[in-house]
């Protein structure tokens, strides 16, 4: 039979781990814990649903970011918390399949992007916000 | 804006719409641009949020185990037979992945992890929780499981070993975590209530609703 700890006693631990690795974060109620993170997960999603990749080229090109990431952040914090920069990894690996398949290209991205930018910084709060 | 604050106070973001994050205006500019390109539709990006946030998740998994615990048919199906069981329930995957069940036994607890990156059971639980996405998460599970377990309170006793199920984009596990004892007798709609989304994960075990 399996024991469980008293229910105080949950997650207390959690804070480091045996080996001094990254204790791990909590978990979220919600779904996403931003707007954009939901976003960028179901423009992958409905791109691979279209056919402009398959789910195990995502996985592997997502794969190899994650590590790369973790790397250069090493010494720096403890590693990825599974939510801000798991989606900026998201979406650096989405724009990069966009990018090689020539369906998007960077400097336009860049241009949209400010274009966005000053919309937001020229629309009177609580209007909506179009390009 | 705190309420406390005086009626004459003002915020430069009271001016104008707060400007979302860098990458917030990343994602905006990437889909619009797909948009323009005609590459997405964007009421089916919206259909694809939705989904995720309202109406896939943890309660799905959480429907079938109980229903395996209740009727030995369908548990056998859906150990022996998962692909077929969800398609027909239609929980099949989008992604092209197969799901596998992974039974708890007396002799052997399953806990799934993805090291690549947070391949995961989508169509039956929903997006995986921050923890299981961390580098934390995903790189001690499989050194070592036994702590990691004792973190989210599960004490695994030494005679029952531990098997770590690292998930690919092809391959998602699910933990079919054992009955417990207590929950015998119940119907199918209450034993779902014990069933909490990381007792299918592995990294906990079935609990009476009122505690969960």
């Amino acid at each position: 039979m399996t024991k469980q700890l008293p229910k105080d006693a949950k997650f207390r631990m959690m804070r480091k781990g045996k080996t001094g690795a990254a204790a791990m974060p909590l978990s979220p109620k919600k779904a996403f814990d931003a707007p954009w993170h939901a976003e960028v997960f179901a423009l992958a999603v409905h791109l691979n649903e279209g056919g402009y990749f398959d789910w195990p080229e995502w996985a592997g090109r997502f794969g190899e970011n994650l590590a790369a990431a973790k790397t250069a952040k090493i010494g720096v914090v403890e590693g990825l918390d599974g939510s801000d920069d798991y989606y900026e990894i998201w979406l650096q690996t989405l724009t990069e399949l966009m990018q090689e398949k020539g369906l998007v290209d960077a400097k336009m991205l860049a241009s949209i992007k400010a274009q966005w930018r000053e919309a937001y910084l020229t629309t009177p709060h609580g209007k909506p916000v179009h390009l | 804006m705190l309420s406390f604050f005086m009626p004459h106070d003002h915020h430069d973001e009271d001016a104008h719409s707060l400007l979302p994050s860098e990458p917030a205006l990343r994602v905006k500019a990437l889909e619009t641009i797909l948009v323009q390109k005609g590459l997405i539709d964007p009421a089916a990006v919206d259909a694809i949020i939705d989904r995720y946030e309202h109406h896939i998740g943890p309660q799905i998994g959480a429907g079938l185990i109980a229903r395996a615990w209740s009727d030995p048919a369908f548990k056998a199906q859906l150990v022996n037979n998962t692909d077929g069981i969800l398609s027909d329930l239609g929980f099949g995957g989008r992604q092209g992945e197969h799901i596998v069940v992974v039974e708890n036994t007396p002799d052997c607890h399953n806990l799934v992890v993805c090291t690549l990156c947070s391949c995961y059971p989508w169509p039956v639980l929903g997006v995986p929780p921050a923890w299981y996405k961390s580098d934390a998460y995903r790189s001690r599970a499989v050194r070592e499981p036994r702590q990691v377990l004792a973190e989210f309170g599960v004490i695994i006793p030494p005679e029952q070993k531990i098997r770590v199920w690292d998930s690919t984009a092809e391959i998602r596990y699910l933990v079919l975590p054992m009955q417990p004892a207590q929950s015998l007798g119940l119907d199918e709609s209450e034993l779902a209530l014990w069933v909490n989304r990381n007792a299918m994960i592995g990294t906990g075990l079935p609990q009476p609703p009122a505690e969960t």
